[in-house]
């Protein structure tokens, strides 16, 4: 079979076993979407019922693997699982590395959806052609690991992948993560708790059927290409070398760690949060590749001595050193590690489970909440035993790890006492760690992502230059070098809406983000080439990075469509009402005004309504997405 | 004469080397046809590239009862006569290793073994991490034994090797 040429679509229905094979062979449809995440956007937004809940029985989940992925393209083997999303009642797309996607497309499979509620826990299993739903009482309450374990026993196959929740996703976790294996998350938005609602368990996936290519010589040729980029460009090594905690140190150095719940930029003994430290610290024992990549960013680490001896899981990343390091006050390499693990294999969120401990411990900072509210439990800054029970608490739903259970959004509602004003959430996500206040393209990137305030829809690192390509990447967008400076409003909407592009693009073909967004060796030509010679369907540059922009178009319609307007493109109060003390930049805040003037570039470049911010007929009629101007007008103001 | 050279701990799992051999030998990029393997313990996240290992004393050969299995000279690769071969699959039996592979092309089954490519083995060129080397014999544990080196020459410094 050739990549993604039908498209093959595999629909489940939980609610009455229904399964069934569908096939789309629609050339136009693979050269407005791509595929993977553009196809299943574009479902998603068709089948839209405004009333129904993340949890209603319609809803469906999409797992979307990349039009490349399954073949030999560097660093392709990623996997869009996309869902309305329990945090933020919008649109939602994660993203996972692992193993997952490239079964699911040697399979047969390019896109599966789920949908309905099973009446008691179950797992889908997937061998090729066979696809049945099966018991899984005996995985309900089970981790991730004993559920990898246990599925692969039972079928008596190590090739198995999976994509599982663990207690926190059975839970509903408004956070739960789907986990593929223990090394990769689509973490963000809450699918683990969209799959527990379901009732279901795990998805597990065999495939043994090949992936053709049309033009193999061409493809080849590309991949040369390619490959010769990768080798050359300076960031491929020190991620490689170091994953990505290659940038803790230099942005605890410039001020931009955020620390303490985002009260401070930077914090002491910052050399135990490095990736040079889990090295030199013995934690480190091997990188860890998801499939068909070369630079494995990831780690396998263990913690061989100490109160968390016999601690191994995968990481930990920047977003986890921060998470639990310097966000919640210490640079305890093994709390870090062991909060992670637990993490891992309940099923949880690094970013949010970090936001949501910060949060706590603020309240505490403050005076708010007494010991007796919080079981007990002494929540001071850097308190490692702290950190690591209330992550358990929050899988469990624990005494105070309810009310963490919930989210920032909806705690920080509940609790009162102002406790909004240091809940580092939008929109009901919590923020990832980036100090939006010290990098403005970021600032309105997390602004106006359909997910809320993430880096994972459009990461705008080119804006701080750190090297040659990224100076090339921001001249080529901007016409000048000297954009090349996080701490100006000029050009950051023209660094977003390309960003944007290139980011969806690069999901589509299951393309992680680091070659396009971070390194540089992927360009928008690259990805023409090579998708033309893999698929045999003619794509120029110009048109991936339209499908890009119609993607984002699609989910601003969907969140639209719920009622989202410019007004909800916003950053946390902290973000946009506190000076960030210790910054390079002085007084740094995302202040609404400078929002808004920055959104006004933004929309204005979209084509989009001023007023609201949302798409209008005449841009989507030039997207050719005609057909959704009907439902779009029933449910917003269209302009 | 150069040697196929595996060090799994600087295996990352990427399995691009299953899809190199796959797409060299049949143009279709899949594990079930290639001639090297990835095996991996999930929790401990090692993987090792299982594929022959070119035996001097090859058991598979011993085994073959049809006379279809013989040593390319040039590259101590073990090579199948797919005419003679009866497909009794006894070298997959025979070998120690699990490098022996049947496969499935055009709907017929076939033994398979690492050819090395005719002495230009396609899996270590796409090996980033250098798990999978084919160098001279003479090369093999050169770098352990630079390692050596370089851990006898701190420990001298701090005088440890003094009698």
């Amino acid at each position: 079979m050739l990549p993604t040429m039908p498209i093959d679509i595999l629909r489940i229905n939980l609610s009455n076993g229904e399964i069934v094979h569908d096939k789309i062979d629609d050339v136009s449809l693979i050269k407005k979407f791509i595929g993977g995440r553009g196809i299943a956007t574009y479902m998603l937004l068709k089948e839209l019922d405004p009333e129904d809940s993340p949890y209603d029985e319609s809803s469906s989940i999409i797992f979307a693997p990349g039009a490349l992925t399954g073949t030999a393209m560097p660093s392709s083997g990623r996997t869009s699982i996309l869902f309305k999303s329990p945090a933020t009642g919008k649109f939602f797309k994660t993203n996972v590395g692992g193993h997952f996607g490239a079964q699911l497309k040697f399979a047969g499979y390019d896109l599966l959806v789920v949908k309905g509620r099973a009446e008691k826990p179950v797992y889908i299993y997937i061998e090729d052609d066979r696809v049945e739903i099966k018991d899984a009482s005996f995985l309900w309450g089970k981790d991730v690991r004993e559920t990898n374990a246990l599925i692969r026993e039972i079928h008596d196959d190590p090739h198995i992948q999976t994509a599982c929740i663990g207690p926190a996703g059975e839970n509903k976790v408004v956070y739960a993560s789907i986990q593929v294996s223990i090394y990769n998350a689509a973490g963000r938005g809450g699918g683990g708790a969209v799959m527990g609602d379901k009732n279901l368990k795990a998805i597990a996936v065999r495939g043994t059927k090949g992936i053709k290519i049309a033009q193999p010589e061409r493809y080849f040729k590309a991949l040369e290409v390619i490959y010769g980029k990768m080798n050359s460009v300076p960031g491929v090594k020190p991620l490689s070398d170091y994953g990505t905690s290659i940038g803790v140190e230099s942005t605890n150095a410039v001020g931009a760690f955020p620390v303490k719940n985002f009260q401070q930029g930077s914090i002491d003994n910052i050399k135990f949060l490095t990736g040079q430290y889990l090295v030199e610290g013995g934690f480190l024992k091997r990188k860890i590749s998801c499939y068909s990549c070369p630079v494995a960013c990831h780690r396998f680490v263990t913690v061989d001595s100490g109160k968390y001896r016999g601690t191994y899981t995968g990481g930990p990343e920047y977003e986890t050193l921060n998470a639990f390091g310097g966000g919640c006050g210490t640079t305890d390499t093994a709390t870090v590690i062991k909060a992670g693990e637990l993490c891992n294999i309940y099923g949880l969120d690094v970013i949010s489970t970090g936001g949501c401990i910060q949060w706590l411990m603020e309240c505490w900072q403050r005076g708010v909440i007494s010991k007796e509210e919080a079981d007990g439990l002494d929540l001071s800054w850097g308190n490692n035993d702290t950190i690591v029970e209330l992550v358990e608490k929050i899988a469990y739903r624990k005494g105070i790890g309810d009310l963490l259970a919930k989210g920032l959004k909806e705690a920080s509602e509940e609790l009162g006492r102002e406790s909004y004003k240091w809940a580092i959430q939008a929109r009901g996500l919590e923020q990832s760690r980036v100090e939006t206040r010290s990098a403005f393209a970021y600032a309105l990137a997390f602004a106006v992502s359909s997910r809320g305030p993430d880096h994972l829809n459009t990461e705008t690192l080119a804006e701080f230059g750190g090297d040659s390509e990224a100076r090339r990447v921001i001249k080529d967008i901007t016409g000048s070098e000297e954009y090349a400076y996080p701490h100006t409003t000029d050009k950051r909407a023209e660094i977003v809406r390309w960003h944007e592009d290139i980011y969806a693009a690069s999901d589509c073909i299951g393309l992680c983000a680091f070659p396009t967004t971070a390194q540089f060796w992927v360009s928008e030509y690259d990805i023409a080439e090579i998708f033309s010679a893999a698929t045999g369907i003619e794509m120029d540059a110009d048109m991936i990075m339209k499908a890009g922009r119609r993607i984002i178009t699609m989910e601003r319609i969907y969140n639209g469509i719920l009622g989202h307007t410019r007004e909800d493109d916003v950053l946390p109060y902290r973000m946009m009402n506190e000076y960030q003390n210790g910054a390079l930049h002085k007084n740094a805040i995302n202040s609404k005004e400078m929002l808004d003037l920055m959104k006004d570039e933004y929309f204005k470049l979209h084509s989009w309504d001023m007023k609201t911010g949302l798409p209008t007929r005449d841009i989507m009629k030039y997207l050719g997405l005609e057909e959704f101007i009907e439902k779009a007008s029933s449910y917003y103001d269209l302009a | 004469m150069k040697v196929f050279h595996v060090e799994p701990n600087k295996c990352s799992g990427c399995h691009l080397c299953e899809l190199a051999c796959s797409f060299k030998h049949f143009k279709t990029f899949s594990a079930e046809i290639s001639n090297i393997r990835i095996e991996s313990i999930e929790d401990k996240a090692f993987n090792i590239p299982i594929k022959c290992m070119q035996c001097e004393e090859a058991y598979c050969m011993k085994a073959c009862v049809s006379g279809a299995l013989y040593k390319d000279y040039l590259t101590g690769a073990v090579k199948i006569d797919q005419d003679k071969c009866i497909g009794c699959k006894a070298c997959v039996m025979a070998c120690p290793f699990g490098a022996v592979n049947i496969i499935r092309i055009n709907n017929r089954l076939q033994v398979s073994i690492c050819d090395l490519c005719s002495g230009d083995p396609e899996c270590v060129k796409v090996c980033r991490g250098k798990a999978l080397t084919y160098i001279e014999e003479g090369k093999v544990n050169a770098r352990k034994r630079s390692d050596t080196l370089n851990r006898m020459a701190e420990s001298a410094e701090g005088g440890n090797l003094d009698g």
